[in-house]
């Protein structure tokens, strides 16, 4: 058995930890720079506004409704994601951290030590929206996916309370007829359209098809797999680090500018910005990445025609962490998307594959006492940086042109609450 | 032949006497923060809490474990009409329940309504400063 448990509207329920009278009041939180919302309360939904969509477009039907908005607090959700993620594994022998507010549990064999798999369960949620006044939801169920559903059928009626344990045949049959196929985990946009088109609308008729058919129709093994996984076969394993940390599988660097951006010396300061703090990040879990991307973005609410996103991928001959490296290919990846007379709005550095630093394949031709200068300058780097502030020691070319100016991918977020939680100068006050 | 190897400096001068009892340094979190995944720091602002047994000072700063049931009697983090506060949780007879703050000079408050209300942790430790430092430097300004 596997269970998926997933915070609710995780971003807005931090903020709610800590400021109470945000309770069932509408609320949303703002990507980096104010751009998007990417967190809406129950009641934020209820007022149509949707995930994604662009601050300025629904300002007024915010400002009608009253709706509280912040900026996003990623050291508040780091931590508190942090917390939540300790507590699972304190509880269960395997979590796999999917993302900052999503975890798998393998809870094979925690029968016998708990009895009851829902009771467990409901422990667990009760026990994190105490330690951390997060709510969540808990799927329970034979596969991945059928956990993965389950948690949203548990999340969409309150007459679960938060848990759905999926341990009958009948039970799992109702769940797949409750989902409309687009919502199965791994169905994106492009499938939906085409099992649509084949009369094929709910996860129950999609199970009900055979693994040649899903095979040919779905994109090979990926397709068989997700229709076996449906079927109550389990196909994916739960993949907790090896290691035992909670580290990540792929570290990301994206910002909406505050003000959009077109020289070339603008745009490779804001990749090599974001490359920066990722190999930062990289090397505070101690992993090397062999996959780099690098993606820019047009503004996609202007007149120009789509693709507004272009991005490339380089796949390193070495993985590495080096912040020097890392500079260097980012440099090179941009130069194939980048467009003379183009504006950007927003752009990013991806981090993929990551491995194990010092167990990485090494180059047969490298020099072993230059690798390890250079490691040196990285951790000497990061420790000036932990000790004086973050960026008082970084590479040139990851500033601005003008160094006085605002930096406008590090940019404005204006409804910031305080880091609560990591921060002196930021603790709650309570009134005595 | 062998020879032992002695693993300290040995000056001119006779060794130290201490060099086998050296303990470990003496980690205040594990004191404050036994549970650190569920227990928040917070500044205390208002002196209903002075003059009692508690401790609590405007200023300062206070463990608050949310792991843990509020026993009667516990000074406790509670929200009440959509606002935190500190004060003594205290029970007098079966279902009359009281948020009491230390410093008599502040009102009660009895706790009419409970769907308005909820223990949010329990305080379990005060940090106060006798001599202006570091705890005073933190004041958020706004």
């Amino acid at each position: 058995m596997f269970a998926l448990v997933d915070c609710n509207n995780f971003y807005v329920s931090c903020e709610r930890a800590f400021q109470p009278r945000l309770e069932g009041k509408p609320v949303v939180v703002l990507s980096n720079n104010d751009g998007c919302l990417i967190s809406r309360s129950a009641e934020a939904k209820a007022l149509g506004l949707r995930m994604g969509e662009p601050y300025f477009k629904v300002k007024d039907l915010i400002q009608r409704h009253e709706v509280r908005v912040f900026s996003s607090n990623y050291a508040l959700y780091g931590d508190m994601s942090a917390r939540v993620m300790h507590y699972l594994s304190s509880v269960v022998p395997e979590v796999e951290v999917y993302s900052i507010d999503e975890a798998f549990l393998d809870l094979h064999g925690m029968g016998r030590y708990h009895g009851d798999l829902a009771t467990l369960a409901a422990t667990m949620r009760y026990q994190i929206r105490k330690r951390t006044h997060i709510p969540v939801c808990i799927g329970i169920a034979p596969t991945k996916t059928l956990a993965k559903l389950a948690n949203r059928l548990a999340k969409k009626s309150p007459l679960l309370n938060g848990v759905l344990h999926l341990d009958t045949p009948e039970r799992v049959q109702w769940a797949l007829e409750q989902t409309p196929v687009e919502d199965v985990w791994g169905i994106g946009g492009q499938y939906t359209q085409k099992l649509y088109s084949q009369g094929i609308s709910t996860a129950a008729q999609l199970a009900a098809m055979s693994e040649g058919w899903a095979r040919k129709q779905l994109g090979g093994v990926v397709g068989a797999r997700l229709v076996r996984e449906l079927q109550g076969t389990p196909c994916h394993g739960l993949a907790p680090s090896e290691d035992g940390s909670l580290s990540r599988k792929s570290i990301a660097c994206t910002r909406t500018f505050a003000q959009p951006v077109s020289a070339f010396t603008d745009v490779v300061a804001a990749v090599a910005y974001f490359a920066s703090r990722a190999a930062e990040k990289l090397r505070r879990q101690q992993s090397a990445a062999n996959t780099l991307t690098v993606f820019i973005s047009k503004n996609r609410f202007g007149t120009e025609p789509p693709p507004h996103t272009r991005s490339s991928v380089l796949t390193l001959p070495v993985a590495t962490s080096d912040t020097v490296e890392l500079l260097r290919y980012t440099r090179t990846a941009l130069k194939r998307i980048w467009e003379p007379g183009a504006v950007y709005r927003k752009a990013g550095v991806i981090l993929d594959g990551l491995e194990t630093a010092g167990q990485q394949q090494l180059l047969l031709f490298e020099s072993n006492e230059q690798a390890e200068r250079r490691a040196k300058l990285m951790s000497d780097l990061d420790r000036l940086n932990e000790r004086f502030g973050k960026n008082t020691v970084q590479f040139a070319v990851a500033l601005p042109a003008n160094i006085h100016a605002q930096v406008p991918w590090v940019g404005q977020s204006q409804w910031r609450t305080p880091a609560y939680t990591t921060c002196w100068d930021d603790l709650l006050f309570i009134r005595a | 032949m062998w020879l032992l190897l002695f693993d300290s400096l040995v000056p001119a001068g006779f060794p130290s006497p201490a060099e086998d009892h050296r303990g470990v340094k003496l980690d205040l979190n594990r004191l404050l923060l036994p549970h650190p995944d569920s227990t928040y720091l917070v500044r205390v602002m208002g002196d209903s809490m002075t003059g009692g047994e508690s401790g609590i000072r405007d200023g300062a700063l206070l463990a608050v474990d949310c792991q843990l049931e509020a026993q009667p009697d516990d000074v406790v983090v509670a929200m009440l009409e959509g606002g935190f506060t500190v004060k003594r949780l205290v029970k007098r007879g079966p279902e009359a329940w009281f948020l009491v703050p230390d410093n008599p000079c502040y009102p009660e408050v009895r706790i009419t309504e409970p769907d308005l209300f909820t223990v949010w942790g329990v305080v379990t430790h005060v940090v106060t400063e006798t001599r202006r430092g570091r705890l005073s430097s933190h004041v958020r300004v706004s």
